[in-house]
């Protein structure tokens, strides 16, 4: 998402001054025409022809078209074959049809600003909308615009802009690297930052003790500040600790351990928050289900449970792969597979509630609902015996992680062969990488550090040392957690919350029971004083 | 336009008609992504980006698409060399 600060900085004027009207319409429709063409491989098993475009200069069957915004024309990028025809009829942009990046022939280089950016986005997803095959017409996504109501644009014009980063290090406390890894990793989460930066937890109103959600909010307050050196979370640390007591104290924690903890907590203080169906920030942001099917060998009968989840937990068992060079490659893919696929059930192990006996089942897990962040731990201490401080072995494999994943061979209904019909748009299954943990050294004496990403930029981090770093970095490192958020968020029309209905209703009826006492007081003293007279 | 050329045209064509190249590209595309070469490749080109005086598309898109055939991951080659030689055949059964 760029800002519009940043057109100050756009070198093509030609974009601005001439990507408006005819042209514009031109790139709203060829975005269009890409997703009604690229709308699932499987779709294409009715045996239909699909358009194929051919090349204006050389007529070959274009696989990765370039249109023109000015004519009819379509050609290839090899060969130069667009770009000459621009210069020959004075065409200024064309457009890759996979990508909507737009070629600019007066720069004679790819360009982009605001008003493209969000051109693209806004076209590819109302074609989308369009085509999303679903029981309810899907929602229209409603762009963000600024309020025009007189009392926010007020109380908007008041306030003081402030140069902020939105980075901090994390001084370390004493061996609380694990606490300010998983801190990290909140502050770049995508919707817990826009959760908090928007006000919706305001400490200074909140009467809790020992609430969790004021301490996020103070901890968004401080990394969004103009001090950009390094700050203790010493509330943050005394909150968990009354807390969580297993937590308490200097000695080193597992950093996946207090990941959890601090959900639970900032769950339980939530407004509004419940124990099933839960709506607020954290089930919001982590909340899935997986489904597990028993399917009996003897009866074929399926019994299906569903549960909820907030992370997913990867062993790291599986049989190594070997890459070109012979090096044992762990992918993540691969750990994904293993989780989700048959597991075969002894008939000591099950006994079917149809056929009654004990027989033979083969169980398999699957992603029935996916949250729009996605947790991902790798088991790397084994803990040997029941005694958790028995020194533990780690398993350091390497696994290969991707910076964008797709858990659509992963999910419930890819599993059954009679929905993979109305899976919905593809990208609603994909993931972008975000922020991944590190940890070096043994179980009882390691430290941990992180990598996370801005816009496109990454960092690491390392208590309070904070470094500019690459994706490459990030990959090459062993992660020990690693969180994806989703590419496209799902999102229905906006209600008011039934904690908030049911506090309404409540005051309601409360000034009508108050109205009601009066009347009655009323009418006590009017029959009192008739009794006088 | 020589034979080989006019016959690389006409399975191109059907390729793209009966819908058979985007399910080459949507079985070997993920395959690419776990192996880590696609964001090699992204990688690279930041990189590359970063080191350029001047930006320019077509100069990183040179410098990537070699350094992207060079560093094609084996078993995806094979997979896909083998995948448009079971078309072929079953193209002149």
């Amino acid at each position: 998402m760029t800002s519009n600060g940043l057109d100050e900085l756009e070198l093509c004027s030609h974009l601005a001054a001439d990507f408006t009207g005819d042209v514009e319409t031109q790139y709203r429709r060829v975005v269009s025409w890409s997703v009604a063409r690229h709308s699932n491989g499987r779709s294409l098993a009715k045996r239909r022809k699909v358009a194929a475009p051919t090349c204006g200069t050389c007529n070959i069957t274009l696989v990765r078209p370039f249109v023109c915004l000015h004519c009819p024309y379509s050609g290839c990028w090899t060969g130069s074959h667009v770009v000459e025809h621009l210069k020959q009829s004075s065409h200024m942009f064309c457009v890759d049809v996979n990508s909507g990046a737009v070629f600019c022939s007066a720069c004679d280089d790819v360009v982009h600003n605001h008003t493209l950016n969000k051109a693209y986005l806004e076209s590819h997803l109302r074609a989308e909308e369009k085509r999303t095959v679903a029981k309810i017409p899907r929602e229209p996504f409603k762009f963000w615009e600024p309020s025009a109501d007189a009392e926010e644009v007020s109380a908007l014009d008041g306030t003081v802009a402030i140069p902020c980063q939105g980075r901090r290090g994390l001084l370390n406390l004493g061996q609380t690297c694990y606490l300010n890894v998983i801190l990290q990793c909140f502050v770049h989460n995508p919707l817990l930052r826009n959760h908090f930066l928007g006000d919706k937890h305001n400490h200074k109103l909140c009467k809790i003790q020992d609430c969790a959600c004021c301490e996020m909010d103070k901890l968004f307050i401080e990394v969004y500040s103009d001090d950009t050196t390094p700050f203790g979370p010493v509330s943050f640390l005394a909150t968990t600790w009354r807390k969580s007591t297993e937590l308490a104290g200097y000695a080193q924690h597992d950093a996946h351990e207090f990941f959890i903890a601090s959900l639970n907590h900032i769950h339980s203080n939530c407004k509004g928050s419940t124990n099933i169906s839960c709506i607020c920030v954290i089930h919001s942001t982590f909340a899935g289900q997986l489904q597990s099917d028993v399917r009996c060998e003897r009866c074929s009968n399926v019994t299906s449970t569903v549960d909820p989840i907030l992370d997913v937990s990867l062993e790291l068992k599986e049989k190594v792969v070997r890459d070109d060079k012979s090096n044992p490659v762990l992918s993540l893919g691969a750990c994904l597979r293993r989780y989700t696929q048959p597991e075969k059930l002894g008939p000591k192990e099950y006994t079917c509630s149809k056929c009654g006996k004990g027989s033979s089942a083969s169980k398999r897990l699957s992603f029935r609902r996916l949250p729009p962040v996605l947790s991902f731990q790798f088991k790397r201490f084994e803990h040997k015996g029941s005694d958790k401080s028995a020194s533990a072995k780690k398993l350091d494999s390497l696994v290969r992680i991707p910076a964008n994943l797709d858990m659509m061979p992963f999910t419930t209904m890819n599993m059954k062969d009679n929905d993979k019909e109305n899976t919905g748009p593809h990208i609603m299954y994909q993931y972008e990488l975000f922020a991944v943990i590190n940890h070096e050294g043994q179980m009882d004496n390691g430290h941990y550090t992180n990598f996370a990403r801005f816009d496109s930029e990454w960092y690491r981090f390392d208590d309070d040392k904070v470094t500019h770093s690459s994706l490459g970095a990030c990959l090459k490192s062993t992660p020990y957690m690693c969180f994806y958020v989703k590419k496209h968020l799902e999102y229905k029309p906006h209600i008011t919350p039934t904690y908030i209905r049911t506090r309404e209703t409540e005051a309601v009826r409360e000034r009508a029971l108050e109205r009601e006492k009066e009347a009655a007081r009323q009418k006590e003293l009017d029959d009192a004083l008739l009794a006088t007279v | 336009m020589t034979d080989v050329d006019a016959f690389y045209r006409k399975i191109r064509l059907r390729l793209v008609e009966s819908g058979e190249w985007e399910r080459m590209k949507t079985t070997i595309g993920p395959k690419l992504n776990e192996s880590g070469w696609l964001d090699d490749i992204k990688n690279k080109g930041v990189e590359r980006a970063g080191e350029m005086h001047q930006l320019s598309f077509q100069t990183l898109f040179e410098a990537l698409s070699t350094a992207g055939h060079v560093g094609l991951p084996l078993p995806a080659r094979r997979e896909l060399q083998a995948m448009i030689r079971e078309y072929l055949e079953k193209q002149f059964e």
